[in-house]
C-alpha cells in the first residue's frame, strides 16, 4: 500500500513536471468549452427536445381545440407534447418516455402528470380541468392549469408557447361571444347606428379582454413557487460537460504513452528488478492518471458552473459521475496500451480515437440534433455517450444520482469489458 | 560454503516459438565477495542473463539461486539482496538526481531519517551532491551513469550487478567508475557481477571471468588461467589498409598460426606459436600482395586472445 502510494505521487510529479501538461490537461479545454460553448449560443437550449405533457380532462371540442393549437405552435420548437389523454392511440412522442399503458393503472392523468413534474420526467405539464368548456360557453372563466417544477429553470420556450396557445384560445372565445351577443342583436340595431353599434362592440371586446375568459393559473409543484424560466447556460451546458468528457479522455488515453516511455527510458524495467510486486507499478501509473482525469474533470465541469451551467444543484452526483466516468477511460487507457507499440502510435492513435469518440458520444454537440442511428452508434461506441446523456438528465430534468444510476451502471458495464481486454492482453516484457 | 549465486540451466528464448536463443544453458557459480566479470562482444546475452537474475525477464528454462532464494519462486526475497545497475540509463530525466534517488530508495523500503542519510551517502560516493538538485536531462553522459550506478547502491545490498557501467563515457569517468567497483568490493565486500566487452576491464577488475559468446558461456576462470590456455601463442597485429580475404587465407596458411582476423578499420589479429618468427613471414606476404604494412605490434596474450583462440573472432569486431 505504502508503495502504492510512493509509486502513485512518483507519476503525479513526473507528469506534472512538464510545463505543457498543465496547458493541456486544463487550458485548452476551457479554451474550447468557451469557444464552442459561445458558437452553439443558445441553439443548444433550443437543440434539446422539450417534453410537454397535457392532460385534458374535459374531453371537449374547445379543450380538443386547445391542444391542437398548442401543438401547432410547438411545432416549429423543441417542445413535444405528451398527451396524457389521449385515447385514439396515436403514439406519443420517444421524449416522452411515457411508461407502457398498463403501468398507467393505478394513477389518474392529473397524478401521473403530477408526478412526472415531480420527478422530473417532464419540464411542465398543463392541465385542462373538466367542465372548462360548459364554463366558457356559459360565459364563465375557466383556468387552465400549468404545473412546473420549481427546483429548476425551464427553458422559456414552454412558458411562452403556452402563453400564446391559451391566449389565442382565450382570443376565440371572446371573438365567439361577441358574434352570439351580435347575432342576438341583430334585427334590433337600426342601421343608423351601425357606428355606435361598432364601438359598443368593440368596447365589449375590450372589457372581454381585460379578463380573458380562459386563464392560465401557474403552479409550482415543488417549493410552491414559481422559477424564472431562464435557458440553463446556454451552449455551455453542452460544451462544458462535453469538453469534460472527451479532454479526460484524451489526456486518460495517454496511459499507453506513459507506458511506452517508461519502457524506453528503462524506468519501468528498473522498477521491476524492485523487490515490489509488478502490478503495483502498472497499478500506480493507472491511479495517477485517475487522479488526474478526476480533478480534470471536476474542474471543467465547476467551471461550466460558473458559465452559468446549472447542473440541477447535484454536486454528489457529479462526484460520483466523474469517478464512474474516469475510471471507465482510464480502463479504457489500460485496454488501448496493450494495441499500440511505439509512441507515434500511442500519439496518433490516442488523439485519432478522442477525435472519434467524443462527436460520436456527443460531447461536441447534443446527440438528439444526430440521425437516429448516429445516435446509436454513439451510444454502442462511445462510453461519452452515456455521461452526456447523465449530464442531459442533471441539467435539464434536475435529475439526481439515483436517476442517473442506470448510466453509471451502463459506464461501469464499460469499464470492466476495457479491464478485463486490458488484463488480458497486458504484458510486461 | 554455498556460492551467492548460483546459476543453473539458465536459458532464455525471445519471442517463442521462433525468436532466437540469447542464452543457452548457462551454469555458474558465484562466490560471496567475488568481482566476476562476463565478458562477451555485443549481442552475446551478457544483457539477457543479468536481466534474468534481477528478475525483469522470465528464463525460458533453469533458475538462479540468489543468497539462497530462487529468483522464480521467491523473487521478492531474490530482488531484496541485489542491486542493479542496468546498461540503459534508468531514471527518469525530468526529475532531479536527488528525486530520483529518493524514489528508488522509497521502494527498497527505506523510509524517514534513513532514506535522507542513504542518499546523501551515495550523493557523496558518486560525488553529485553539489548538484544533486537539477534535473538529470541536464547532467552529462557521465554525470548520468553515475547517477545510474547510485540507484543500485541504495539500500547496500550484498549483490550488485553492474551490466556495462562505463559504456559511452570519457576516459576519466570510465577511470572513477572502475575505481567505485573496487572500492564496494574491497570496503563493503560487496559481490560485484560486472559485464563488458572491454577485456581491460574485464582483466583489471575480475577474480574469474566468464566468456560469453552466442548465449553461451565458453570460458570461466581467472584471467590468468584462461590466459594459460592458449599455451604459448602471441598476438600479432598488423595495421594495414585493406584486408583482402586472400590475404588472411595466406597469412593462415604461414607455419604456426592458429588464428587469423580482422576489423573493420583494417587491423589484423594473427594468433601464432612463437609469434616473433611467424613475422617476417607474415610481412613478405603482405609485401608480395602489394599492401603496405602501417604498423606491427607483438602482444602478450590477453583474454582479446583468448577469444580470439575459442572462437575465431575479435571481441569487436
Ligand atoms: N527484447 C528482445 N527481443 C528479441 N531479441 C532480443 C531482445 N533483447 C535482446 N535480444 C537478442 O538477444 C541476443 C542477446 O542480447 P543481449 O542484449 O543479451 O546481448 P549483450 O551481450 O548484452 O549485448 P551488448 O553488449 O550489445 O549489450 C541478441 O541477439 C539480441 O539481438
Ligand atoms: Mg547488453
Amino acid at each position: 500500500m505504502r508503495n502504492l502510494i510512493v509509486v502513485t505521487l512518483n507519476e503525479l510529479r513526473v507528469n506534472f513536471t512538464d510545463a505543457n501538461t498543465l496547458f493541456f490537461l486544463v487550458l485548452m479545454p476551457i479554451i474550447l468549452t468557451l469557444v464552442i460553448g459561445f458558437g452553439l449560443g443558445n441553439m443548444t437550449g433550443g437543440a434539446t427536445v422539450i417534453p410537454l405533457d397535457v392532460v385534458d380532462l374535459d374531453g371537449s371540442e374547445l379543450s380538443a381545440r386547445l391542444v391542437e393549437t398548442l401543438r401547432t405552435l410547438a411545432a416549429d420548437t423543441p417542445l413535444r407534447l405528451c398527451v396524457l389523454t389521449d385515447t385514439t392511440g396515436a403514439e406519443q412522442p420517444e421524449a416522452c418516455g411515457l411508461p407502457a399503458t398498463t403501468e398507467l393503472a393505478d394513477l389518474t392523468p392529473d397524478e401521473l402528470a403530477s408526478q412526472r413534474v415531480r420527478d422530473n420526467d417532464t419540464y411542465a405539464a398543463v392541465i385542462i380541468p373538466e367542465g372548462f368548456q360548459a364554463k366558457l360557453m356559459a360565459g364563465e372563466d375557466a383556468a387552465v392549469a400549468y404545473r412546473a417544477n420549481a427546483s429548476f429553470s425551464a427553458p422559456a420556450i414552454i412558458r411562452q408557447t403556452v402563453d400564446a396557445a391559451v391566449s389565442r384560445a382565450s382570443g376565440s372565445v371572446v371573438a365567439a361571444r361577441l358574434s352570439v351577443n351580435a347575432a342576438r342583436a341583430e334585427d334590433a340595431i337600426p342601421a343608423a347606428d351601425a357606428e355606435a353599434f361598432f364601438g359598443e362592440v368593440y368596447q365589449a371586446a375590450e372589457i372581454q379582454w381585460e379578463a380573458p375568459p380562459a386563464v392560465l393559473k401557474a403552479e409550482a409543484t415543488l417549493q410552491g413557487e414559481e422559477d424564472g424560466f431562464t435557458a440553463a447556460g446556454g451552449g455551455f451546458s453542452q460544451s462544458a460537460p462535453g469538453m469534460a468528457c472527451m479532454f479526460v479522455m484524451m489526456n486518460v488515453l495517454g496511459i499507453s504513452e506513459s507506458l511506452i516511455r517508461a519502457r524506453q527510458e528503462w524506468t519501468l524495467q528498473r522498477l521491476m528488478t524492485l523487490p515490489v510486486p509488478r502490478a503495483v507499478f502498472t497499478a500506480g501509473k493507472l491511479l495517477a492518471y485517475f487522479i488526474t482525469g478526476f480533478a480534470q474533470f471536476v474542474l471543467l465541469v465547476v467551471f461550466g458552473g460558473v458559465l452559468g451551467v446549472n447542473y440541477g444543484g447535484n454536486f454528489p452526483a457529479i462526484i460520483v459521475l466523474a469517478a464512474v466516468y474516469t475510471f471507465t477511460v482510464t480502463a479504457m487507457g489500460l485496454a488501448f496500451a496493450t494495441f499500440v507499440r511505439t509512441m507515434g502510435q500511442a500519439n496518433a492513435l490516442g488523439v485519432l480515437l478522442g477525435t472519434i469518440l467524443s462527436p460520436l458520444g456527443g460531447a461536441w454537440w447534443p446527440l438528439n440534433i444526430v440521425p437516429q442511428a448516429m445516435n446509436v452508434v454513439g451510444h454502442i461506441l462511445s462510453p461519452i455517450a452515456w455521461a452526456m446523456d447523465a449530464f442531459h438528465d442533471m441539467i435539464y430534468y434536475a435529475k439526481g444520482l439515483v436517476d442517473i444510476l442506470p448510466y453509471l451502471g451502463i459506464l461501469l458495464v464499460y469499464a470492466g469489458v476495457f479491464f478485463v481486454v486490458g488484463v488480458w492482453r497486458f504484458r510486461y516484457e | 560454503m554455498a556460492p551467492i549465486i548460483h546459476i543453473q540451466d539458465l536459458r532464455k528464448q525471445y519471442d517463442p516459438p521462433n525468436g532466437v536463443w540469447a542464452v543457452k544453458d548457462v551454469d555458474l557459480d558465484i562466490e560471496e565477495g567475488e568481482i566476476f566479470s562476463f565478458l562477451g562482444p555485443n549481442g552475446a546475452g551478457k544483457t539477457t542473463t543479468i536481466s534474468m537474475i534481477s528478475g525483469l525477464l522470465t528464463p525460458s528454462g533453469g533458475d538462479a539461486i540468489i543468497d539462497g532464494h530462487s529468483i522464480i519462486k521467491e523473487p521478492m526475497a531474490a530482488k531484496e539482496v541485489i542491486g542493479v545497475v542496468p546498461q540503459e540509463i534508468a531514471l527518469y530525466p525530468t526529475l532531479t538526481a536527488r528525486q530520483n534517488l529518493r524514489f528508488f530508495g522509497q521502494l527498497y523500503g527505506l523510509t524517514g531519517a534513513e532514506l535522507d542519510e542513504r542518499v546523501d551517502e551515495v550523493l557523496d560516493f558518486i560525488d553529485l551532491r553539489d548538484r544533486a538538485n537539477e534535473k538529470v536531462e541536464k547532467y552529462s553522459g557521465g554525470m548520468k551513469r553515475r547517477v545510474n550506478i547510485g540507484v543500485g547502491l541504495l539500500h547496500r545490498p550484498k549483490i550488485v550487478y553492474m551490466d556495462e557501467p562505463t559504456v559511452g563515457v570519457d576516459p576519466q569517468s570510465r577511470r572513477r567508475i572502475l575505481d567505485t567497483v573496487k572500492a564496494l568490493n574491497r570496503e563493503h565486500s560487496m559481490t560485484v557481477l560486472y559485464t563488458t566487452h572491454y577485456m581491460e576491464e574485464a582483466q583489471e577488475l575480475s577474480h574469474r571471468v566468464g566468456i560469453i559468446d552466442h548465449g553461451e558461456m565458453i570460458a570461466i576462470g581467472a584471467v590468468g588461467d584462461l590466459i594459460s590456455q592458449i599455451g604459448e601463442n602471441d598476438t600479432l597485429r598488423l595495421r594495414v589498409g585493406e584486408t583482402p580475404d586472400k590475404l588472411l587465407l595466406r597469412l593462415q596458411e604461414i607455419e604456426g598460426v592458429t588464428k587469423v582476423s580482422a576489423d573493420q578499420e583494417g587491423e589484423i589479429t594473427i594468433l601464432a606459436k612463437r609469434g616473433r618468427r611467424a613475422l617476417p613471414e607474415a610481412i613478405t606476404v603482405a609485401d608480395e600482395m602489394g599492401l603496405r604494412i602501417e604498423s606491427v605490434k607483438i602482444e602478450e596474450p590477453d583474454l582479446e586472445a583468448v577469444f580470439l583462440h575459442l572462437t575465431g573472432r575479435a571481441l569487436r569486431e
